[in-house]
């Protein structure tokens, strides 16, 4: 039907990619989400994944996060296939990932700083990570003033709640919280959603950094253009369930797969077809 | 024919959707009890949970009971007056109040207050997300969220309706001695005559066991909200209509099994 580039691998075969996919497969009832996606994000790499709201980009996230079991298929994250894990063994791999949602999801019940310090004083978290240690409330406190610097926010809006701030302060909380346990692993969701172009971009330049100083490998879905090319360094696209394509973010805009140019031009004639009730 | 098997057919989805609901709460208070006997346990969010269902309820239950106390009294007067046994209000009030009024009006009154907060509370974590984000900084939702409310449930019910017990007999006592001209020592002597230890225990028992079951209708009808904002409205609503109806069922199971001879 169309011209779709198979994923190329990224990597040399030897190699083991921090995160590895095969075979993923997903389906709510009759809709068929995910559809036998096969990817490989290298150690190091920020990845992003483009693709058209409801192609199961999110989906995909949460699988890989164990936050929904999928039907079929395996996930490594450093070898270690996440499905077959122990409970005991997940936590340590969720350790290991930080992720900014859509809408921060930050707890409303909780101060700014609560929020950014949650992981470092929850017991559950800090029972299997004897690199960090459990600190206290008032260490956490300290730390989390030093975590909102890193992302822009002066330690004061540690105080506020959380309805107490624009979305893109949300968005930098959120962030803060998802680096605070310097994670291996950073997923990050639409993160420029819902913010003006200026905050986007800024968000954008905290996301770089972040992944830059932690070291961390990252994955980011996102359907922002602007965004994806400043984040990611390689790019995927989702489309009815699968990568259709794998190339530099680079080029996004001129990536020579139609279904890629269509999406990305925001062309409304092309293989790509929206299911419109008249 | 057909019409007489399609009803039913819905009568045994309606019935299998019913066990299928049931089974899901019973594994849902399950996993939630679980958790309170395997460390770690959140004192903070336990402690939170206890003033809310405790100390935030304390205005609503106890003029529920005291005005209880006094309306039973004001019965009973007019009805007993008929055959001259005026002299057994102060029983009446106080076994109706301990045994009964006590439990159930706490009961009724925090499912509306504290059932709906924490369906509304949990409900719109799940459908923002927070849920899913407590489980990707290694926090089990359950133990987080469910446990110290269940536990908050099954404790501060029994101290609220020790409150509503003394209130509601307080009602009854000023209404008797105010309005319908009893001695203020006869109707204490004849109270504490009338009352006995277990009338006392089985109506904290009972609220226990209320306390619980409305933790937990709110905690579950929460925790599987869905679909923003009306989902969580749906939530709030099925929480305290079912915390109702579970208040009221088993106040008769309990009585039944402890008062029936």
């Amino acid at each position: 039907m169309m011209e779709q580039t198979p994923p190329p691998s990224p990597v040399p075969a030897s190699a083991v990619p921090k995160i590895r996919i095969r075979g993923l497969y997903k389906s709510f009832g009759n809709k068929h989400v995910l559809n036998g996606v096969d990817l490989d994000v290298p150690a190091g790499t920020s990845f992003v994944i483009i693709g058209g709201s409801g192609t199961g980009k999110s989906v995909l996230l949460r699988c890989i996060l164990g936050l929904i079991t999928p039907d079929a298929g395996t996930i490594e994250i450093d070898g270690k296939n996440v499905l077959s894990a122990s409970r005991r063994e997940r936590e340590v791999i969720l350790g290991e990932i930080g992720m900014l949602f859509q809408n921060g999801a930050l707890f409303d019940s909780l101060t700014v700083w609560e929020n950014v310090a949650f992981g470092l004083l929850a017991p559950e978290a800090r029972r299997h990570s004897d690199a960090h240690p459990r600190l206290t409330r008032a260490q956490a406190r300290v730390r989390a003033g030093e975590i909102l610097a890193q992302v822009g926010l002066d330690a004061s809006v540690g105080d506020l709640s959380p309805s107490e701030l624009s979305g893109g302060m949300q968005k930098r909380v959120g962030l803060a919280r998802a680096i605070a346990d310097r994670p291996d692993i950073l997923f990050f969701d639409e993160p420029t959603t819902g913010l003006d172009p200026i905050m986007g971009a800024v968000i954008d330049g905290l996301i770089v950094d972040c992944v830059k100083r932690l070291g961390s490998t990252a994955i980011a879905i996102t359907h922002d253009m602007a965004s994806a090319q400043r984040i990611g360094d390689e790019a995927a696209m989702l489309y009815q369930g699968k990568l259709v394509w794998q190339g530099p973010a680079s080029s996004l805009m001129n990536s020579g797969n139609p279904l890629v140019d269509q999406f990305t031009h925001g062309r409304r004639e092309g293989p790509i077809t929206m299911e419109l009730r008249r | 024919m057909n019409a007489v098997l399609d009803f039913i057919a819905a009568i045994g989805r309606a019935a299998f959707a019913l066990i299928r609901s049931a089974g899901a709460i019973a594994l849902f208070a399950l996993e939630g009890l679980s958790h309170a006997v395997r460390p770690p346990f959140y004192w903070r969010v336990f402690g939170v949970a206890l003033l809310d269902t405790g100390f935030l309820s304390l205005p609503v239950v106890a003029l529920t009971a005291l005005f209880s106390g006094g309306v039973i009294a004001l019965q009973s007067y007019t009805g007993f007056a008929q055959y001259h046994a005026q002299s057994a209000i102060a029983s009446i009030v106080v076994l109706s109040v301990t045994r009964e009024l006590g439990p159930v009006l706490a009961g009724l009154m925090v499912a509306g207050r504290v059932g709906a907060a924490m369906a509304a509370e949990i409900g719109t974590m799940r459908v923002t997300d927070q849920i899913d984000a407590l489980t990707t900084l290694r926090t089990s939702p359950m133990k987080y969220l469910v446990t110290p409310r269940l536990l908050a449930g099954v404790i501060a019910l029994p101290l609220l309706v020790v409150v509503a017990d003394i209130l509601g007999v307080a009602g009854g006592f000023t209404v008797a001695t105010a309005k319908l001209g009893f001695s203020p020592t006869a109707y204490i002597t004849a109270t504490l005559n009338a009352v006995k230890t277990s009338d006392i225990t089985v109506g904290l028992v009972k609220a226990a066991v209320f306390g619980f079951l409305i933790a937990l209708m709110g905690c579950y009808q929460g925790y599987n909200s869905r679909g923003g904002a009306e989902g969580v409205g749906s939530a709030t609503t099925s929480a305290v209509v079912s915390a109702s109806i579970l208040v009221l069922a088993f106040d008769y199971l309990l009585t039944d099994l402890f008062f029936a001879q």
